[in-house]
């Protein structure tokens, strides 16, 4: 049962990569393509659809599998008759992985999605590819320089084939001179109906050895990964498998990608025991300082930190490296929103095209993950409640097709995300009514702009009197914001009405490698994120001011607000502490009073058990090597305050 | 760190455990297993009923002080020996307590409505063994609209 539920797992996640990619391609294909690169868009088209269909199968879900093989036999079609093709065949396979999309949620819930009239609309659009003649385009389109060895007969004979509507390949072979017989046999062998030999090229290789360029036809059907497994002679694959299609100059098959598909949780899994593993190596690092202590350094000593140090260097290595292996590009989960936003759109009946800017940006695959219910909410919240209908959009001058951009940018340790959208905006003022109507502000009450639109962070906030099926979905903004500052990020939203609503997420770049600044007030050991300290200090009683509002501390030329963590955190007044921490968070610099610094650490941070996520000011716990466990500072608590 | 696993397998049976001048029982169901006490890492804002948080088998697992939760803080004496985790939705927390009594088996178990302190009790253990009380647990641990920070 469980091996059952993994491979389901598995097959979903293959599937939902296997969409992204179709939605890609296509994607490509509306920015206007020439007819050589709109070929090779249609050969991957059929490849990813013919396995998802064979994936789809194997798995026991019928409907996907044949609603995958409907829109493999267009896209054949489409192979011979590419300068027949027009928005009508795009946009209807578009709607078909739209509806896989649905599918496939529906599938990964345990419910059966409709597909509504698609099968009809891709038959017909099927009978009308059938009445067009197949694109004969002449040899002359092919690189010459592959065909440049071909006889005039075997020319025409590839043209006959082109004519047919079959596609044409050229399989190479490297084997000795000596097993030239055995290797003729078994081309006769295995070369045979549906396959057409068209001819068998030799050549001379060095040692002895040669090579062999065999050109042939295959039905429209045949992807390449088919053909290369028919072609294996004697178990040996060809070197190089490459298709004829006009403008294609790339062997598109070499083998294996050198790649393995691990589960996210299986490496934070792996991160959480390296992480561990460094704990012990500071709690080791602790015991030995205390030995120099006890015994002196001597020779023993000595040698022995020369291995700690080394052992020390491999511990941190792997972890980094682990760190790094964890990161992905942000592009993974875009495509994915992508994929979603269209079939989001297509239930909604509205045209809306999604564009994606620094999907290169590299982030924390299991922080993605946890971001991903967010900013789906956000996608269904600009779809759904900011772009407009079609005509509305006319009328505003706007064009019909509605645009949400997903962009990502590193800065400064933080990875900031938006989901901005050109639809009618948040209207403040309804935002206040609804809130008055639901008393979250009383009665005469006035409140700033940005006042007002934290109120859609609220819970149980909503503009909307009714709710549709797409917005009564999922969670509220108040869920959103809740689970981003669980990640020990921010959110926040700007909109101008009548041009649209930009939400900004802010989130570290890794959950994982945390480096801390120990301190200690009263009982309590505090952990700041040390990419965060500017510098830590002891005070020497000049400097520190009272004013109305908090303490205030002269630093390089400025008054920066500093913080005791004795009367927010504790809610104690008494002797402050003696020492000052200074950060930087989100461009502002404060203070942090606390009684001593214990130093550096290299922690693992684990997060609040959710009954516990609520405490102001503490966003996790960090395990130091220490005895008690520290908690880690939520310095964007306090940024919000200055 | 030292821990006995109680064995929850048939769905009966109560964890019997002492708290103050009285006894009282879980189901074993609900019990993921006792551990024995150990220090704990001290919470600021929090409500006086939070001890503080443990790290258990990489999880952290909040701490409850049942003699405050029940109001019987004046009884006991000697601080936590046990924590009894059980889970909690998809987490876990533990309850503090002073000692483990012993493992009753479902037929001891008698119906008896009443009310201790602010909670439901659904029935008692019944002697020969000295009385426990057992309270609608969920109801305990379903600790909103208050919550555990202050």
């Amino acid at each position: 049962m469980e091996e059952e539920k993994r491979g389901d797992r598995s097959f979903f996640l293959e599937g939902e990569e296997i969409l992204d990619r179709l939605l890609s391609l296509l994607s490509q294909w509306e920015k206007g393509v020439s007819p050589s690169l709109l070929s090779k868009i249609i050969e991957e088209l059929f490849r990813e659809l013919h396995t998802l269909k064979g994936t789809a199968g194997s798995h026991g879900f019928a409907e996907i599998s044949d609603l995958c093989h409907l829109m493999e036999r267009l896209i054949a079609l489409a192979r011979g008759r590419i300068e027949a093709l027009d928005e009508g065949v795009r946009s209807l396979i578009l709607d078909g992985v739209n509806v896989l999309s649905r599918m496939f949620e529906g599938a990964s819930k345990g419910k059966v999605v409709e597909e509504g009239d698609l099968p009809q609309r891709i038959s017909a659009k099927i009978k009308k590819l059938k009445k067009i003649k197949p694109n004969t385009s002449s040899l002359s389109q092919i690189d010459e320089r592959i065909i440049s060895p071909l006889t005039e007969g075997e020319r025409i004979r590839l043209s006959t084939e082109l004519s047919r509507g079959r596609l044409l390949f050229r399989a190479r072979y490297e084997f000795p001179q000596k097993r030239l017989r055995s290797f003729l046999t078994l081309v006769e062998e295995k070369v045979v109906s549906p396959l057409v030999k068209i001819a068998l090229v030799p050549s001379a290789l060095t040692g002895g050895r040669m090579a062999m360029e065999l050109f042939l036809s295959a039905p429209s059907e045949y992807s390449v990964e088919k053909l290369a497994k028919e072609l294996s002679l004697g178990g040996k694959a060809p070197s190089e498998l490459l298709p004829l299609i006009p403008g294609k100059r790339e062997p598109i098959f070499r083998g294996a990608p050198r790649t393995i598909r691990v589960e996210i949780a299986r490496l934070d899994e792996l991160l959480n025991r390296l992480g561990e593993l460094m704990v012990e190596k500071e709690k080791l690092r602790d015991r030995f300082s205390a030995l120099i202590k006890k015994v002196g350094f001597t020779q023993e000593v000595r040698e022995m930190e020369q291995v700690l140090l080394r052992l020390e260097r491999r511990v941190s290595s792997l972890f980094d490296q682990m760190v790094t292996a964890r990161m992905i590009p942000i592009s993974q989960i875009f495509a994915k929103l992508k994929r979603q936003a269209g079939a989001i759109a297509s239930q909604l009946n509205k045209r809306v095209e999604v564009a994606i800017k620094g999907g290169e940006t590299e982030v924390d695959g299991v922080l993605i993950e946890r971001l991903s219910d967010p900013l789906i909410h956000l996608i269904r919240n600009a779809i759904d409640h900011g772009i407009e209908e079609g005509e509305e959009r006319r009328k505003r001058g706007k064009p019909e097709r509605g645009r949400i951009t997903l962009s990502a940018e590193p800065k400064g340790g933080k990875i900031i995300i938006e989901v901005a959208d050109d639809g009618r905006g948040i209207d403040l003022a309804q935002v206040l009514r609804r809130a008055r109507e639901q008393g979250l502000v009383l009665p005469g009450e006035k409140l700033s702009r940005e006042r007002t639109l934290s109120l859609i962070f609220e819970p149980g906030f909503s503009t909307r009197t009714r709710m549709t099926e797409i917005s009564g979905m999922g969670i509220g903004m108040d869920v959103v914001k809740e689970r981003i500052e669980e990640l020990g990020g921010m959110v926040e939203v700007d909109t101008k009405k009548g041009s649209g609503t930009r939400v900004r997420v802010v989130i570290p770049v890794t959950l994982a490698n945390f480096k801390v600044l120990l301190s200690q007030v009263d009982q309590f050991t505090f952990a700041f994120p040390l990419s965060a300290v500017v510098r830590g200090t002891r005070l020497n009683g000049s400097g520190m001011m009272r004013k109305k509002g908090g303490f205030h501390y002269p630093y390089q030329g400025r008054e920066i607000p500093v913080f005791s963590l004795r009367e927010e955190l504790l809610r104690k007044k008494g002797e402050e502490g003696r020492f000052l921490v200074i950060i930087e968070e989100w461009g502002k610099r404060m203070g942090f009073l606390v009684d001593s610094l214990i130093g550096q650490r290299e922690v693992v941070v684990r997060p609040l058990p959710s009954l516990l996520s609520q405490i102001p000011g503490i966003v996790g716990v960090a395990e130091s090597g220490e005895e008690r466990l520290a908690l880690l500072l939520d310095l964007s608590f306090f940024a919000e305050k200055v | 760190m030292m821990a006995e696993r109680v064995v929850a397998k048939g769905g009966s049976g109560y964890l019997v455990f002492s708290l103050g001048r009285d006894n009282y029982a879980i189901e074993v169901e609900k019990v993921k297993e006792v551990i024995k006490a150990v220090g704990l890492t001290p919470l600021p804002r929090v409500r006086d009923i939070v001890a503080g948080v443990l790290l258990h088998r990489g999880v952290i697992i909040p701490i409850l002080d049942l003699s405050k939760l029940f109001g019987v803080e004046d009884e006991v004496e000697t601080g936590f020996n046990w924590y009894i985790v059980v889970k909690y939705y998809r987490e876990f927390v533990g309850l503090g307590v002073a000692e483990i009594v012993r493992v009753a088996p479902a037929s001891d178990y008698r119906r008896k409505e009443g009310k201790k302190g602010p909670f439901a009790v659904r029935g008692v253990i019944a002697p020969p063994y000295p009385e426990a009380i057992v309270l609608d647990w969920d109801g305990v641990l379903n600790l909103a609209p208050e919550g555990l920070v202050s």
